[in-house]
Formats: C-alpha cells, structure tokens, sequence
C-alpha cells in the first residue's frame, strides 16, 4: 500500500480542474485554462463578516474552469437566461455561445421581415450568421426568393440542423435549393401557403424525384397555414407587393403516395412526422407508405392535425395492416370538422380497434378530435398509456373505459356536441380523485337528496330519543343549538348538490 | 461494515462505511485499482483537494443518500429541471456560496453525480431571472466587455427565439 500510495497521488493531481486565481484583476478567458500547481483556495469559513463577504471566493474570483462544470450549471437554465448569461463575461460567452448543448438547443436565430429592414446591407445580414456559428435558422414573413437567402443557403447550408419555414415566400428553385444545400437537418418545418401556387407543386414537384437524402432528419412538419395564422401573419399583408391570403386555396390539397412514398424513402432517421391541414387521402397515402417502409423502426410519433374535407374510416385502413417494426409511443388524429356518424355504426370504432393494436404497448399518448368512436373502441388494456385526450368524440362514458389505462396520468374529454348525454366532458389528472368522490360527483341529484333526507331523519330521532332526559335549559339550549347547525347542514347540501347539477349540465 | 479511511487535505482523517465512500466514483475506482482488501481498515485514503469542512459535508450527504437507486443513465431527450430538489437537500445546501462551489468542486474532483446535480440545480436556481449585473455581482465576476462589445451582444440576443 505504501509502495502504491504515490502513483495514485499523481494520478490525482491530473483530475484537479479548479483554479485559484487569487488575482482578481483580469480575466481573460486564457487564464482560465491554465492549470496551477496551487490547487486549491484555502478552506472558507462560513460567516456573515463584511470583510469576509467581499473577499469571499465565487465563480469569478477561482474560476470553476472545467468548462464541462460550467456546461452542467448552465445546462438546466431556459433559453432566455442563458441568453443573459453570454452578457456576463468573455468567460461564459464563449462557453455559451460554443456550446451546441447549451444555447442552440433551445434558441434559433430568428429572421422576420421588420427586423431586416433595420439591418443595413447583405454583409451584415451573413456577418451576423457567421458569428454566431448558428445551427437553427427560423424564417418568418421573409421573402426567400431574395438573392441575400439563396446566397445564404449556399454558404451556410450544409450546416443547419434546425430549419424552420413560416409564412414565407419561396418559389420553386428556393425549395429545390433548401432540398440540395441541407443534408444535414434534423428539424425541417414548412408553414406556409405561396399565394396562388400549389403547395404541393411547388415542394414536391412530380419531376423532383427526391435524389437528396436527409439521412439525418428526425421531425418533419408539415403545415398548411390555417385562417387564424394567415390573419396573424399581418406583416405580409400590409407590405407592398406581398399577396393576400385566400381562404380557398387553404383546403383542398392532397399529397399522392409516390410524393410521400420518395420523401419518406429520403428520410430513414425519422422519429416524428406532423402533417396538419391536409386532406383524408393524405393521411391515408402517408400511412400506407409508413406501413410499406419496414425500415422506419424509429418513428415514435405521428400528428395528423386539421384534417379538412370530406373523412370517413376508410382513411384509417392503411393503419391497420400489420407492420410489426412500427411501434408508437404517440398519436394524434385531429379533423378540422365535426365527422357525422355514417355508414355502419361501428365503422369507425372497429377501424380504431385494429388500427391501435399493433401499438397497444407501446402507446404513451392518443389525442384524438373530432373522430367519431365511442367507448367500443377500447376493448384491451393499454399498459403504457399516460395522456389520453379524447376532445369532441362519441366516447359518452369515460369513467367505463379508465379500467384499460393502468398507467394515465391524465385525461381530457369532450364529448360531441349534438348527443344528449348528461356526462359532457371534463378533464381530470388521474389518481385519488377517480374515486368515490368522483362517482359522488357523478351521481343523480335524487340519490343524493335521498341521502341527504337519510341523514337527516336519523339526526333528528336520536335528537329526539335525547329529549325525554332533559330537564335544565342548558340541556334544551344544546339541543336546539344541534337542530339550527343541522338545518344549515342539510340547507348548505342542497345548494352543493344543485351547483353539481348545474355542472353536470 | 468495512471502513475506510478518508483523509483531507488538512490533515482531517473520516473513517467512513465502504459502501457509502464508493458512492465516490474516484474512490471506487481507487479502491478497485489497489486492491484494497476489507482487512486494510487501517489504510488511509489522502483527498489533496477536499479541506475538511467540506468533506464532512459531502460525507453527510453520501450518508444520507446512500440508499437512492443508481441515477438513471444521461439523456440528451430528457428536459433538464431545476425544481425537483427534494426538502432535504434544499436545507443541507442552505450554506455560504463558498462552501457551496467547494462541495460541487468536491463532488466534480470525486465524481457523485446525484450531489453534483443537485449542487449544479442549486447554483442554476441562484442564475435565473437575474440581470447580468446581478449575475456578475453574485459571483464576483469582473465585467471583462467593453461597452460595444455589450451592445454588440444585446443585439446578437434580440435575433435568437426559443425553439
């Protein structure tokens, strides 16, 4: 032990990674790298003493210099913060600004139109970009047809990993430049509409037989722009030149299966697809294609929101092929209208059964609005599942189907509008709560007068029986005091019962 | 139970549970490099760069949580939160700021990642909200930016939008 007692002392003094700098004038970030030999500051006694308050050692005056030590501090704050953190010395900067982990998994460098027209020329434009060594780029309301973007995309392309497309404009050839020069994005969002030009047509243009891979993308999100967003996007409106938004050029379009079928071929590292205001077929050819790819192991989450036109079940079919490699933590089906029952009555629910069983175990979420399945639907238990948001359905009677979901945290449920059940919706986070006082809650009010009235007539017998020993006033004054704190007792448990009622309705 | 003999930097000597010092993933790989046998009770183990305060207060800490499972493994996935400091620790790091930065250099030079976390949260916690000014004037950090570089800053800042 003697003999092996200094090999691990200097092995030791390799891991020391703090630094005193009893010096506390400058800093400058070399100094923090240095290693002293002098390791450690003297031991600090805790005490409220002013002159030990000023002299006392903090992350300025011994740096923590293992930029690692400060990634952990930093690590757990929001964006915002850590914004305010490059601000407070080089130090930090640079830690921040270098830091992937840090900032750029949390911000993106936002674009929009008002704050361009503050910039003076193109080179401060890329300057800009350049200093920020910015992986996450987010265009809102800017014309991408400029000769500054498409220079950008060719210069800073192969480094962007998080693409973010609002409300822009963009012809075809600066799709088809984002399509070549972005190899390396994880992220790729488009939400936006081109005025008088088919969406479709301009981003998946039938010629275009997707030769570009994104071996690296994880979510693709998809979006046609929605009324509520196009009258948000009142920058575009106003300025000269720009298009207005038209409300029928928001519906109607459809994506073919070959489309999909070369984007999903395109992307073999997906792990979560958003497409939200297409039409039913969509849906239906982008299932098929996902079913078909038995490669596609990795995607965890699909979101089909808005979906507009005429939907019936038949656009879940392609769901409900088995493919076994395809396993999902989380779905979403949301259609933008109200979907009447037609047809057989138990289309939708049989539809839903199959088409969830393949994911029965692994299913965390299931969002579904505006789908029209009732409780028959949920016939196996679900062991995994945590959220189930059930918003507009034909599921009249929740609490019959809680049994099947061992794990849910939370539930949120609306029922559809037109049908007459008395139980309209609510949402509750699981535990204590589904219990008997929910089933009290969930109660008719007669049961609950009669048991009130129940109570009631017991309290005042034995009142009664109690009677026939008094004999001082004290005794009496008791008793009538019993009756009034009874009476307001039963007066305050009506009232409670007609609020429940009135809930309820 | 086997003890092992911890020794501080000033010369403080801890006999501590086996068990609990291998929570220290340096002193494991210590014990395990020697070969440290259960009978060398009377071994001592020298830490050069913990003072004695401190390793009484990292011990403590070890002591107390020395039945928590193993932390789960480091997940890029995962949202990192700073409100889910149990009571316990948030009083046992109720302590100077400068005992504080000591036990997270303590447990960054010992390498216990539940009390480096939970140290990290702390600090963070003291971070949020804050102006740079603050920041700099919590830490005693010198304003090493001249005014434009500050201003150079600010406007970088108002480009970025969370994700």
């Amino acid at each position: 032990m003697d003999m092996e007692a200094p090999r691990f002392t200097t092995s030791l003094k390799d891991r020391i990674t703090c630094n005193c700098d009893t010096d506390s004038g400058s800093h400058s970030p070399d100094d923090v790298w240095h290693d002293t030999e002098e390791s450690l500051p003297a031991s600090v006694t805790v005490s409220e003493d002013e002159e030990c308050s000023i002299q006392r050692p903090g992350l300025g005056r011994y740096y923590i210099c293992d930029s690692q030590l400060h990634e952990r501090i930093l690590g757990s704050l929001e964006a915002e913060d850590l914004l305010t953190c490059r601000l407070v010395c080089h130090n930090w900067y640079n830690i921040i600004g270098g830091s992937e982990e840090l900032l750029w998994k949390k911000c993106s460098m936002l674009f929009t139109r008002s704050r361009l027209r503050h910039i003076d020329g193109a080179y401060t434009k890329l300057d800009l970009i350049k200093r920020f060594h910015c992986p996450n780029v987010t265009f809102n309301c800017i014309d991408l047809r400029d000769e500054i973007f498409r220079n950008f995309l060719i210069i800073y392309g192969l480094q962007l990993k998080y693409l973010k497309i609002i409300n822009c404009f963009f012809s075809k050839s600066s799709f088809d430049l984002i399509l070549l020069q972005c190899p390396n994005l994880e992220y790729f969002h488009i939400n936006c509409v081109p005025m008088s030009v088919s969406l479709c047509d301009v981003i998946f243009p039938p010629e275009l037989h997707f030769s570009v891979k994104f071996p690296k993308l994880e979510t693709l999100i998809l979006e046609r722009i929605c009324p509520a967003s196009a009258a948000s996007a009142g920058a575009v409106t106003v300025s000269a030149g720009s298009p207005s938004w038209k409300e029928e050029n928001l519906n109607g379009e459809n994506l073919t299966g070959q489309v999909l079928q070369q984007l999903i071929e395109s992307c073999k590292n997906l792990k979560r697809v958003k497409f939200s205001g297409w039409q039913g077929p969509t849906m239906y050819n982008l299932l098929n294609t996902i079913n078909c790819r038995s490669q596609l192991s990795t995607l965890k989450t699909i979101e089909f929101e808005n979906i507009s036109g005429k939907v019936d079940e038949s656009h879940l079919f392609a769901f409900c092929s088995s493919n076994t490699n395809l396993k999902l933590e989380d779905l979403s089906i949301s259609f933008k209208n109200e979907v009447p029952r037609c047809g057989k009555i138990d289309d939708f629910d049989t539809v839903l059964e199959v088409a969830l069983e393949n994911h029965r175990d692994t299913l965390k979420s299931l969002r579904l609005k505006n789908v029209p399945v009732t409780e028959k639907a949920f016939r196996n238990v679900f062991p995994q599942l945590e959220n189930l948001r059930l918003t507009s359905t034909w599921v009249a009677n929740v609490h019959e189907i809680l049994p099947l979901f061992p794990k849910l945290q939370i539930i949120d449920y609306t029922h559809y509008s037109n049908s007459k059940v008395k139980d309209g919706g609510g949402s509750f986070k699981c535990g204590d709560r589904v219990g008997l006082l929910d089933q009290f809650y969930h109660c008719t009010t007669y049961d609950k007068i009669c048991l009130a009235s129940f109570i009631s007539v017991a309290g005042v017998m034995v009142m009664v029986a109690l009677v026939f020993q008094f004999d001082t006033y004290g005794q009496w004054f008791i008793f009538i005091g019993f009756l009034l704190l009874m009476a307001i007792c039963i007066a305050d448990y009506y009232q409670h019962c007609k609020e429940v009622e009135e809930d309820s309705k | 139970m086997p003890v092992v003999r911890l020794q501080s930097v000033d010369g403080e000597v801890f006999p501590v549970d086996v068990e609990i010092a291998r929570m220290s993933f340096a002193i494991r790989n210590m014990l395990d490099d020697l070969g440290v046998q259960d009978n060398d009770a009377e071994e001592v183990i020298p830490l050069p760069n913990v003072t004695g305060p401190i390793l009484r207060k990292v011990i403590e800490w070890c002591t107390h949580h020395k039945d928590d499972p193993p932390p789960p493994e480091e997940d890029d996935t995962r949202e990192k939160r700073t409100d889910d400091i149990p009571a316990w620790d948030q009083e046992f790091l109720r302590v100077d700021q400068a005992v504080l930065f000591d036990i997270i250099l303590a447990a960054n030079y010992l390498d216990i990642k539940g009390l480096l976390d939970v140290t990290c949260k702390t600090v963070a916690n003291m971070i949020k909200g804050k102006t740079p000014e603050e920041i700099r004037k919590l830490f005693n950090i010198k304003n090493d930016f001249t005014p434009a570089e500050e201003e150079q800053i600010r406007k970088e800042n108002e480009w970025c939008e969370e994700k």
